[in-house]
């Protein structure tokens, strides 16, 4: 590691398990499944569950003007950083704009809007006149900045599921090169629109029933959807304004398999892991929890267990792992920043989020998983893993804020 | 003094922009300073899209065009509809109303 240490001082969090961090907490520690029947939107698909935030209501956070320009992933983000940005006292202090950076991952952009438009010139009629800047990967960092006035730098990330956590990783890096004090950062996605799911079903990898990571006859992922905001700051900034750090993000390691577009290497998975606990200055022995990418699919599931099982060895007993999407399903490029805020719940909570949907030890992902029930823990350094199609690695490293 | 068929496209011009515009009671005449309504490149890219949509007409007119009165922004987009379609959506508008 090298540069000044980095705290995160603010979460913020819209998602199928609630509409804040207070919730998205309660719900995960309760082990609260909120994937649910979506046949009124997926008819005629091979699947039919799914977790959308359906609670969102847009017109209580948004004038109709605003509405007009935000594609429903801007939305998200939006809200979700107004959290983030109040628990962390921004306004407050004397943090200068051209020194905050906004940096958010997203995996599909504004497909809503976008889908919108394509439907609309099928019936005759134009898409909407802003639907450019509506659809753009960069519109959520773009929205943020304008409701915050951050004047550093601001940028949209896409790497398919591992968007938010590789957006992590920049404002990580941005502080620590001196750029900026400040990086709110994070990720969003909104995932169901029709022909979002049409394209998913034809990737056969979505599970008809359920989410069960890491379980017996699991049967593959199921989409969500949300977003996650993470205000990540020089160490020691956050005090002098009354705000207080939640935990410390201490590494990051990010590799891609550079091979096959939808099959999972487990060395890949395993080298981010060891990067990013190797940038945090930590042994695998002082990890105490890993939230796993955990998608629920046989081929990721079997490669994120054997590079578990690679690193920790005789620990793989010891150390506790647990997948949220067995909860709130895969959120895309919002799922890494979701986790992230999951992993930092155990740091604060000392409880472990469980594994739900959990059936059995497929002898093939035989490490401890947090099998359906929540487990009281103290945790002091946690793993976050996000892993995405096309092969690309992140693992970021978080400690409690009172470790040292 | 524009003829009266472009008056009508220019009152419709003026309801477009009152529905874009954040204060709506404000009131809006051709010699309202465009500053004074604070209309955006965002409130013009919708005016235009708006228009174009009802009258089936095409306006090639920058978002970024600067006018100092709503009566010259409205005559500049009138300006963009040939004559002889001016006076066809105008009749048509005028059906509506």
């Amino acid at each position: 590691m090298s540069g000044p240490a980095v705290e995160v001082t603010g979460l913020g969090v819209v998602s199928s398990a609630g509409l804040s961090v207070a919730e998205f907490e309660r719900a995960i520690l309760s082990g609260k499944c909120t994937i649910g029947d979506i046949s009124d939107r997926a008819d005629g698909l091979r699947y039919t569950v799914g977790a959308p935030v359906r609670a969102f209501e847009p017109e209580k956070y948004f004038d109709e003007k605003s509405l007009g320009l935000l594609d429903r992933f801007s939305q998200f983000a939006a809200v979700a950083a107004r959290e983030a940005v109040t628990e962390a006292r921004l306004s407050e202090g004397s943090t200068k704009a051209e020194r905050i950076g906004v940096i958010i991952g997203t995996a599909n952009g504004g497909i809503d809007i976008l889908t919108e438009g394509y439907l609309r010139i099928t019936q005759g009629k134009k898409p909407r006149p802003l639907t450019v800047p509506m659809t753009m990967a960069s519109a959520p960092a773009s929205r943020i900045a304008h409701e915050t006035g951050a004047r550093g730098p601001v940028f949209g990330i896409s790497s398919a599921c591992a968007s938010a956590a590789h957006a992590v990783v920049v404002g990580l890096t941005l502080i620590r090169a001196g750029l900026i004090d400040v990086a709110i950062v994070g990720g969003t996605d909104s995932c169901f629109c029709r022909g979002y799911l049409t394209a998913w079903d034809g990737l056969r990898t979505v599970s008809p029933d359920t989410c069960r990571p890491f379980s017996i006859n699991r049967r593959g992922l199921v989409i969500g959807e949300g977003a996650a905001i993470l205000i990540l700051e020089r160490a020691g900034r956050a005090t002098t304004r009354g705000a207080r750090p939640i935990a410390k993000l201490i590494g990051a390691g990010m590799t891609s398999d550079a091979g096959d577009l939808m099959a999972p290497d487990y060395r890949g998975m395993m080298q981010a892991m060891r990067q990013a606990m190797a940038d945090g200055g930590i042994d695998p022995a002082a990890v105490d929890y890993i939230n796993a990418h955990g998608t629920g699919t046989v081929a990721n599931d079997r490669a994120e267990a054997r590079a578990i099982r690679e690193i920790f060895d005789s620990q793989s007993d010891v150390v506790s792992v647990s997948s949220t999407k067995s909860m709130i399903g895969h959120a895309m490029g919002a799922s890494g920043a979701l986790e992230a805020v999951a992993t930092i719940v155990a740091l604060t909570k000392g409880i472990i989020p469980p594994t739900v949907n959990y059936l059995g030890v497929d002898p093939e992902c035989d490490i401890d998983v947090t099998p359906n029930v929540a487990r009281a823990k103290d945790v002091h350094a946690a793993l976050s893993n996000s892993f995405a199609f096309g092969g690309l690695n992140v693992s970021l490293a978080f400690l409690s804020a009172a470790a040292h | 003094m524009p003829e009266q068929g472009q008056t009508d496209l220019s009152e419709r011009i003026i309801e477009f922009i009152r529905g874009e515009i954040q204060d709506k009671t404000i009131e809006i005449t051709r010699d309202t300073p465009i500053e004074s309504i604070q209309m955006d490149s965002i409130d013009v890219i919708e005016v235009l899209f708006k228009f174009e949509e009802e009258f089936d007409a095409t306006v090639n007119l920058a978002p970024d065009s600067r006018f100092a009165t709503v009566g010259e922004f409205v005559d500049a987009v009138i300006a963009q509809v040939p004559p002889k379609k001016a006076a066809r959506v105008a009749s048509k508008h005028k059906k509506k109303a």
